[in-house]
């Protein structure tokens, strides 16, 4: 999985979303975006076709404790179904790039 | 620590030294010295003496000369290096001779000592020699002592694993394992069985279930998965299901049971607890002990699967977001289960396993689901795609057991020994016809119906408690014992086989029942607990069938066996 940083408030995520260590970066790179002062960050998701708890858990705190407006751009639309399954798509904004 | 120059450490009064040499006065003379330092000193006249020494005692060290009759010192070492490789050997020569000091050195000899022998050279020789041995030694120990200690942790991670893992079956529970749920006359949700199969991907799982039976005679379903896998997930998952077992258990009898302020309850407990980037999955469902309704409140979890006789599955999706430490509001649905034939509720480690073919479970689970019959034939497929699943699995199957038979036989036997036999026999033969059972699976459920058939004899028509039984055959006297008692019994044993069609699969069922007191059976039959006779049997049961179920009162017993096949229920049809 490799991260990508566009602009302000964008990030983009490729490859698939597995590990811990994916989890670690990804939480340690959107900490950086939302500690900069950005109000609402936009997660470009090309290829994973699933997301570990561990990352549902850090962005539920992050749209619900830090107030932080989640939007996720799926380009796999297994991901997508993954996440209405779950009733988690309307909290991040979940739809299809 | 290697000894300083020429000081021969204590450690040699644990070797045994070989000396070899063909002068006698020499021999004499540096055995002398030798006594005082080393436990024991083997003493040989030439190489032939020496190597057979070698061979018999086993010497830590040997000092050898060279030029001796029978065989030289060179060729003793050759002889002795074929046999030990490592030995310390000290090698006294006049010789300045450099094809042997070549010779000599390719054998790995330890010193070479000039000859005549000064005592200072034999002692500086010695203690360098039995530094290294101590050196090895003390080396060899402490890996010995190193290997032990990692032995002794591993075994002691080992034990908490089990005893952590024991602990954790310890509060999963299933009030339904070996019961029906439903059923009656006239009732319309119909005859449901429960199964289970929970598959940890470690030993600390983050997976649990619980199948609780309220007072009311409804049933509460709990499926949960924690985030993550291991430990941490295990401790939350762990205490989530002790917590709902623990609220289900002071439901008190007689009030009626209210789903949405249950669930407000639980999630506020558990929202309380969870850490601020943690969320927990969570199934509850629950079927009222009427009508054919299921309610659920789904937190973050796969949809369940319902499935219906020759129509397409049903996916009821969760209706809220994982439990995390800010669930205020959920929602519930009531779903209408008319016409459903079995239901699948799982944790995500089913659906989202890969298959290493690029995709992923969920694309064969649908179709997976409509082709089985039980939950072990489902884990049976997923392992077949899913070889090294990545996650914990759990999943719970819900299948109705009450379709119209295609075909049915039924029998009513007075409780004696010849008819029960008979019966049997009868049973067997009948089980033939279905071509589609292979033989194997086909004996041994035979083997079951007529284990459950001779308890339904012995302990339920003739009131043989499974210690009794035990001491009877141990006497010697259980069959005399039977026939005496079967003389005054006037209670009967009634038998049902039939088959019915579920989807694409028959489902081969037989129904004993006995006009005993019946009895409680144990919450899970694979505990080695103290089973008798009885249980025995039981193990039997549960080994040689699909499933099987009690009645409440546990004076009844039904064995399902499932298979394919198209034309068996028409096969079994020609008896009758």
């Amino acid at each position: 999985m490799q991260l990508a940083r566009k602009g302000t408030t964008d990030l983009t995520i490729t490859g698939n979303i597995k590990t811990t260590a994916d989890y670690l970066e990804i939480r340690e790179m959107v900490t950086a975006i939302a500690g900069g002062g950005a109000t609402s960050i936009t997660i470009h998701i090309r290829e994973s076709l699933s997301m570990p708890s561990s990352v549902i858990g850090f962005f539920v705190k992050l749209v619900n404790r830090d107030k932080v407006k989640v939007t996720m751009l799926i380009q796999d639309h297994r991901l997508l179904e993954l996440l209405e399954e779950l009733s988690l798509a309307k909290l991040f904004g979940a739809r299809l790039q | 620590m290697p000894p300083l120059k020429n000081q021969i450490s204590s450690f040699a009064q644990e070797l045994t030294i070989l000396f070899v040499e063909d002068d006698a006065a020499t021999r004499l003379m540096i055995a002398t010295q030798l006594r005082g330092m080393f436990k024991e000193v083997i003493l040989a006249a030439n190489g032939e003496e020496g190597l057979q020494s070698f061979w018999r005692q086993s010497p830590q060290i040997v000092i050898t000369d060279d030029q001796m009759p029978v065989r030289s010192g060179i060729a003793m070492t050759e002889a002795i290096r074929s046999l030990d490789s490592k030995v310390p050997i000290i090698f006294i020569t006049a010789s300045m001779d450099t094809a042997l000091l070549v010779r000599a050195i390719n054998l790995g000899i330890s010193s070479f000592l000039p000859k005549p022998v000064a005592p200072e050279n034999l002692r500086q020789a010695v203690a360098l020699v039995v530094g290294q041995i101590e050196h090895d030694h003390l080396q060899q120990k402490n890996i010995q002592q190193e290997l032990a200690l990692l032995q002794y942790r591993e075994r002691y991670h080992e034990v908490q694993q089990e005893l952590a893992f024991r602990k954790e079956l310890s509060i999963l529970q299933n009030d339904f394992s070996t019961r029906s749920f439903g059923g009656g006359i006239g009732s319309d949700r119909g005859e449901w069985v429960t199964q289970v199969v929970y598959q940890p991907h470690d030993i600390m799982c983050g997976d649990s279930f619980s199948l609780r039976k309220l007072p009311d005679g409804s049933l509460l379903i709990f499926l949960a998965d924690a985030m993550g896998k291991g430990l941490a997930a295990s401790l939350t998952t762990s205490l989530s299901v002790y917590a709902f077992n623990l609220q289900v258990d002071t439901l008190v009898a007689g009030e009626p049971f209210e789903f949405q302020p249950f669930i407000q309850r639980y999630t506020t407990l558990l929202s309380k607890r969870l850490l601020e980037d943690e969320v927990f999955s969570l199934c509850l469902g629950w079927f009222p002990a009427a009508g054919a309704t299921l309610e659920t409140a789904t937190f973050g979890m796969p949809p369940i699967l319902i499935g219906t006789p020759g129509g397409p599955i049903r996916k009821l999706r969760s209706n809220n977001p994982p439990v995390s430490a800010y669930t205020e509001e959920f929602r519930t649905t009531s779903h209408d289960l008319a016409g459903a034939q079995s239901l699948l509720i799982y944790t995500d480690g089913l659906n989202e396993s890969d298959t290493g073919d690029g995709t992923l479970y969920r694309d064969h689970l649908d179709a997976d689901f409509q082709a089985i019959g039980s939950a072990q034939q489902l884990q049976e497929v997923f392992q077949t795609r899913v070889t090294s699943a990545d996650d914990d699995v759990t999943f719970l199957l819900l299948s109705r057991v009450d379709a119209p038979p295609i075909w049915s036989k039924a029998w009513t036997l007075a409780s004696r020994l010849g008819e029960v036999e008979q019966t049997c026999l009868d049973i067997e033969r009948r089980l033939e016809a279905c071509t589609g059972l292979e033989p194997g699976p086909r004996a041994e459920f035979a083997m079951a119906i007529r284990e459950a058939l001779f308890n339904a004899y012995e302990h339920g028509s003739l009131g043989l408690s499974g210690l009794v039984k035990l001491r009877l055959v141990e006497e010697g006297t259980y069959l005399d014992h039977l026939l005496e008692r079967e003389s005054e019994a006037t209670w009967s044993i009634q038998v049902g086989l039939s088959v019915q069609v579920e989807g694409c699969n028959h489902l081969l069922k037989v129904a004993i029942q006995d006009e005993g007191s019946g009895f409680t059976p144990p919450a899970s039959i694979n505990e080695s607990n103290n089973l008798t006779a009885c249980g025995r049997g039981l193990r039997m049961v549960k080994k040689y069938t699909d499933f099987f179920y009690f009645n409440d009162k546990g004076n009844a017993i039904t064995l399902i066996k499932i298979y394919r096949g198209g034309s068996d229920a028409t096969g079994a049809q020609g008896y009758d």
